[in-house]
């Protein structure tokens, strides 16, 4: 395959496979919300993303080493078992808002609740998980995200104001509901940079056996795919800040997001969203499935890859077999999907700093990278979103619980 | 001593402030999300009436606004005064 084509390939996976129920939703609360207000916390998020993923693939390239497999043999086995803990925990319950979020797009379709859908689609991720291998997982689903494209097209049709949403792009203090502000923010902020992502990413750069000679494809794949996606998420803001907002809507429950693409787009826009929704979330839950699985069996020491028979690595599937029926029980418990999205995604941003911090250790150690470390301005751009991200966190999730706002 | 009271005192007033501009917080909450709930019922409509949404969402969206129409009044409701015992 010509570098060419890869580096194409591997931008249009990261614009299909950026958007997920988490930033839908996030974005698609704070447009309707705070307007276009928001919009700063969706181009930390993205920067902050582009520069995890680009050290998960250099790690990767260089040292031939997964995250979990650099994590376990730099700081040993107990600190291992707690990142493993966090980011299993933070994972699982994304992974049940992505399980959610495709019930959801059913539910749109059928009228059937949502409840019904989980275990069957649980079922389908697993069978896919099962029979197919690692490229039909990120290639095929990401490709088939590329719908996403159309919050594009909905945002340009309700012709945004260019200038206040540039102005936007700078962080900016909350004029009502400061509470609400900054829990959506670090919801945002949470939604972008989930530890999924990046962990899969460098799980992807070994089973695809990358080198040194990656290192290019590798930071122009991270900076354009994820700035990309970015984009396609300011569009779902930009939608419902010109859709909702004015007309004084909140996102209190997922029956309301469609209409910010039906509007626009009629009832195409409506059929969009719902595919939008269904294959955006679905393509997660195979991603998500699959990290647990990464992150226990490399972890651990044990035979992984997606390419392999799953009889050739036990462990590996037996992982991502009891995890998705599990995340279903979840969804089929009624809980609601919207908050438990939410939730979960202000719960990742909180525990930024215990999953980045570890990385930013074995991308400045030369025994793993070599000349290849990293620079002061990704340490800095790294450390201070997860820091601050954390921060915020700590002090808006409760203000939020408990109303104090 | 006496510091220990100002201190615990002060406790209680944070504690209270908290808790009260909590309560205004919320009932203000529940106004907004009400207003909100007319307003997507009314956004509905006009994408019901171009044939923009299908009508088995519609019943969805409607009977989600409902039932948060619903919560959200109950918020709004003063609480009913205590009895005393006979």
């Amino acid at each position: 395959m010509s570098k060419l084509f890869e580096i194409a390939l591997g931008i249009v996976t990261g614009i299909g496979g950026f958007l997920e129920t988490g930033s839908l939703a996030t974005a698609a609360q704070a447009g309707a919300a705070f307007g276009y207000r928001l919009a700063w916390a969706i181009l930390l998020g993205t920067v902050c993303i582009a520069f995890l993923i680009e050290m998960a693939g250099r790690l990767a390239a260089v040292s031939h080493h997964t995250l979990p497999d650099a994590m376990r043999e730099r700081f040993g086995i107990t600190f291992f078992v707690v990142v493993f803990a966090v980011v299993s925990l933070v994972s699982f319950l994304v992974l049940a808002s992505e399980i959610g979020g495709v019930c959801l797009a059913l539910q749109f379709a059928s009228g059937v609740s949502f409840r019904w859908w989980a275990l069957p689609v649980a079922g389908l991720a697993w069978l896919l998980l099962w029979k197919g291998n690692f490229g039909l997982i990120e290639k095929g689903t990401s490709l088939l995200g590329l719908v996403t494209l159309a919050f594009v097209v909905g945002a340009l049709r309700l012709h945004p104001a260019a200038g206040a949403l540039a102005s936007s792009l700078l962080p900016s203090l909350p004029t009502h509901e400061p509470a609400k502000y900054w829990f959506t923010a670090v919801s945002i902020i949470g939604a972008s940079v989930s530890p999924y992502l990046f962990y899969f990413y460098s799980a992807g750069a070994v089973e695809d056996e990358w080198d040194v000679s990656y290192l290019g494809i590798n930071r122009l794949v991270s900076g354009l795919g994820m700035g990309f996606g970015g984009f396609v998420a300011v569009a779902v803001l930009v939608c419902a800040a010109l859709v909702l907002h004015p007309l004084g809507i909140q996102v209190d429950r997922y029956e309301q997001i469609p209409l910010i693409l039906a509007t626009p787009l009629g009832r195409a826009g409506f059929v969009l969203f719902v595919a939008s929704l269904a294959i955006a979330c679905f393509g997660a839950a195979l991603e998500i499935g699959l990290q647990l699985a990464y992150l226990a069996a490399q972890g651990f020491g044990w035979r992984w890859g997606e390419n392999l028979r799953p009889r050739e690595a036990a462990r590996f599937a037996l992982v991502y077999t009891v995890a998705l029926p599990l995340a279903a029980l979840v969804i089929l418990a009624g809980v609601d999907p919207l908050k438990l999205t939410v939730f979960s995604m202000a719960l990742t941003a909180l525990s930024l700093p215990i999953t980045v911090v570890p990385l930013l250790v074995l991308m400045n150690d030369r025994m793993y990278l070599g000349d290849q470390g990293n620079g002061w301005v990704s340490n800095a751009a790294v450390l201070g979103i997860s820091f601050i991200a954390c921060v915020v966190a700590l002090v808006a999730i409760p203000l939020q619980l408990f109303g104090g706002g | 001593m006496a510091t220990r009271v100002a201190w615990s005192s002060l406790a209680i007033l944070a504690a209270a402030a908290v808790l009260g501009c909590g309560g205004s917080a919320r009932q203000a909450e529940a106004a907004r999300t009400v207003r909100s709930w007319d307003a997507t019922v009314r956004l509905l409509e006009r994408a019901e009436g171009s044939g923009a949404v299908p009508a088995g969402f519609a019943r969805q969206v409607r009977e989600a606004a409902s039932q948060g129409r619903t919560r959200a009044q109950a918020r709004l409701q003063p609480p009913p005064p205590r009895q005393r015992a006979p």
